[in-house]
């Protein structure tokens, strides 16, 4: 067969039980990675529980306890044959949890930034206004993803402003935050 | 009956604002399609909020048009750069990219415009003539009979995304939660609202879809310097033209095509990325010259693409007839209804019937347009693929920000669509698909008061959602089969495509 996707290649080359295992990770970062989504899901229902039980009668909390059963399920499930599968390969495992937090900092690095300033520019928004805050972000993230030429930072800025302001502003009627210290 | 849609539907379609908006949104679709990574439902989702201020049916006919030309636009990268644009074009890679690198790139874009807009035409046709009758059928659901479907909805799209289907299922009952943090829907209680107001009456599903989806994939786009490197040339227009002949002397081969991923479409859950898988290996089969399959075979294009634009069409019947949504993009068009005040189900044909038609036949309006404008355009689209994304991601983002707070002129809404954003990454990252989670939140509602308004017909016997009817016991049993039969549904596709 002619070669597919790359992706596609590896998905199709996983086998039953050997899903995800990389050489490259250390046994306990590979099961906390394995686990990250069932625990984040387990805690959510955690919580779920802790806010409903005994406050709420027992007959109208049928539904979400039936969606919060099927959950459990799944997760034990999970839970068990992950860390079945990490510990049936524990020996694959190569590297230490130093490397592997360094190896996933470098790779995700850019997005953490980006979350970064996200989170950052809806801070600012309260402050600053919409488009000052906006402005800032644009050119910050574009800074940060390797364009340093002022008049092309400047241009994109200015460009896409001016596109909000004419489709949300005046077309949509959008009316955008604006902060104490907005200054147009 | 057919005639009658038709004429209701081409009154309300045929506005001067719906003709200048379908060619803008084909062009948008492709365009974003062509972006590797960037699905159709990704750039459904981008454009929902800015469909606000719109009619529901134009917005609706807005979004139908991005999804025809996001479908078509994942064949560019995947004639080109050994790349779908979208999972619908997975299969075309087998075919088209062989040809390209024969030198027949303009005739594998070729094919892919004409059987797409085949597929997608004949299609939404074809849901002319029976969307009554299975509104009709529709009709025969009951509180017990939606619950299970809402169910099977979930299960039927966790067992075909990815090869687990636990993380699929744990996906889709993390969104069903979510929807059930609102206030109680009987005793007014709070339930898990964070103390968040917003909270209290619904789960804003927009910017749950535009957070999974867009913001997640900005986080992806971020890591490359552009989206692909690669350098591409789709040839002349006169290769494009004889892309158009190699399909018009295959009828054969588009009319199976189409068949498959008419009827693959219908079925919830499963879309365009099972129908161009199933109808490529079918095609195969059905060969005198199977060997050339994945070599370079106009055959094994026209089967992919013909295909997945069929599911383009068909896939809006379970949306539109039950509320449940036949694939990712139309989860999010599902929500997009909602939004605007449209409720899908068996009494739709009845209450919005003119807007359901002239959704249909915008799909083959939009399919006209994009023969026309895929035509022409293609050559430059390439273009997009080498975008640097140091300059898509900041513009999306303060797109989609923006969008999030037109909706209710709150940041919480940009807030709220940055977290699930994030939520989107990690769960991609650990192989958690996100399709479900939308599907959990947009079906929580429909799914929880379905299960209480039975319980209460019942007065508290819960085996009314089992064995009430025929239709509740084959859901259940579906939903039985969606374990068994996944593995060997992914045994099946991984021979298929080793073989």
């Amino acid at each position: 067969m002619n070669a597919g996707p790359e992706y596609l290649e590896d998905e199709l080359d996983a086998g039953e039980g050997e899903e995800g295992i990389s050489e490259s990770n250390s046994a306990i970062f590979s099961l906390g990675q394995r686990l990250f989504v069932p625990t984040l899901v387990l805690v959510f229902v955690l919580l779920y529980l802790q806010s409903t039980w005994g406050r709420i009668a027992f007959s109208n909390l049928w539904y979400p306890y039936f969606i919060i059963a099927c959950a459990l399920v799944l997760l034990i499930s999970i839970y068990l044959t992950e860390t079945l599968n990490v510990y049936r390969n524990r020996n694959k495992y190569s590297a230490t949890v130093r490397e592997d937090i360094r190896t996933t900092y470098d790779e995700w690095r850019l997005s953490i930034w980006v979350v970064g300033v996200a989170i950052a520019y809806l801070y600012m928004i309260d402050y600053l206004g919409f488009f000052p805050s906006s402005a800032v972000m644009l050119v910050v993230l574009m800074w940060i993803g390797g364009v340093k030429k002022p008049s092309t930072i400047g241009l994109v800025t200015a460009g896409t402003l001016v596109f909000i302001y004419i489709a949300f502003v005046t077309v949509l009627g959008v009316d955008p935050p604006s902060g104490p210290l907005e200054v147009f | 009956m057919v005639l009658e849609n038709i004429v209701s539907g081409a009154e309300v379609l045929f506005t001067p604002l719906n003709m200048v908006l379908i060619p803008i949104a084909v062009i948008i679709g492709v365009v974003a399609g062509a972006i590797p990574g960037f699905t159709g439902t990704n750039t459904v989702a981008i454009v929902l909020p800015f469909t606000l201020v719109m009619e529901p049916e134009t917005a609706i006919i807005f979004m139908a048009a991005v999804y025809v030309g996001a479908n078509y636009g994942g064949a560019i990268p995947a004639a080109l750069i050994n790349t779908p644009g979208t999972a619908g074009a997975t299969a075309t890679v087998l075919d088209a990219y062989p040809m390209s690198q024969k030198g027949l790139a303009g005739q594998a874009i070729g094919i892919s415009i004409l059987a797409s807009v085949i597929g997608g035409i004949v299609s939404a046709i074809l849901m002319l003539f029976f969307i009554n009758p299975l509104a009709e059928i529709a009709f025969m659901f009951g509180q017990p009979e939606f619950f299970a479907l809402a169910i099977f909805g979930i299960a039927a799209l966790s067992s075909i995304l990815g090869e687990n289907v636990r993380k699929g299922l744990v996906s889709g009952f993390f969104g069903l939660l979510i929807a059930a943090i609102t206030l109680d829907p009987i005793t007014g209680q709070r339930r898990l609202d964070f103390g968040f107001p917003e909270l209290y009456s619904e789960v804003p599903f927009v910017p749950i879809i535009v957070g999974l989806f867009a913001i997640s994939e900005l986080l992806y786009l971020i890591k490359k310097e552009q989206i692909s490197s690669s350098s591409m040339d789709i040839g002349s227009y006169s290769e494009i033209r004889e892309g158009f002949s190699m399909v018009i002397r295959r009828p054969t081969q588009t009319l199976r095509a189409l068949s498959i991923g008419t009827i693959i479409g219908a079925v919830p859950g499963a879309g365009t990325s099972v129908a161009n898988f199933i109808s490529w290996g079918e095609a195969k089969r059905a060969s005198d010259h199977s060997e050339e399959f994945g070599e370079g075979t106009p055959d094994g294009v026209i089967a992919s693409e013909a295909s997945n634009n069929a599911v383009t069409s068909s896939s809006l019947i379970p949306t539109l007839v039950l509320g449940i949504p036949g694939s990712g993009t139309t989860a999010v068009m599902l929500g997009a209804l909602l939004l605007h005040g449209i409720n899908p189900g068996p009494s739709l044909m009845e209450t919005f019937g003119p807007e359901a038609n002239a959704i249909i036949l915008s799909l083959i309006l939009a399919n006209g347009v994009l023969l026309i404008f895929a035509f022409a355009i293609s050559k430059y689209i390439v273009r997009v693929v080498i975008l640097p994304t140091e300059y898509i991601v900041p513009v999306i983002l303060v797109l989609t920000v923006i969008g999030m707070f037109a909706l209710s002129s709150t940041i919480f809404q940009p807030w709220f669509m940055l977290l699930f954003g994030i939520i989107g990454f990690l769960m991609r990252e650990f192989d958690y698909s996100v399709i479900p989670l939308v599907l959990g939140v947009i079906l929580g509602p429909l799914a929880e008061g379905a299960f209480r308004r039975g319980l209460t017909i019942s007065q508290g016997d819960l085996s009314i959602f089992f064995i009430s009817s025929p239709i509740t016991i084959i859901l259940w049993i579906a939903i039985i089969l969606v374990f068994v039969g996944q593995p060997l549904v992914n045994t099946a596709r991984r021979n298929l495509s080793l073989g």
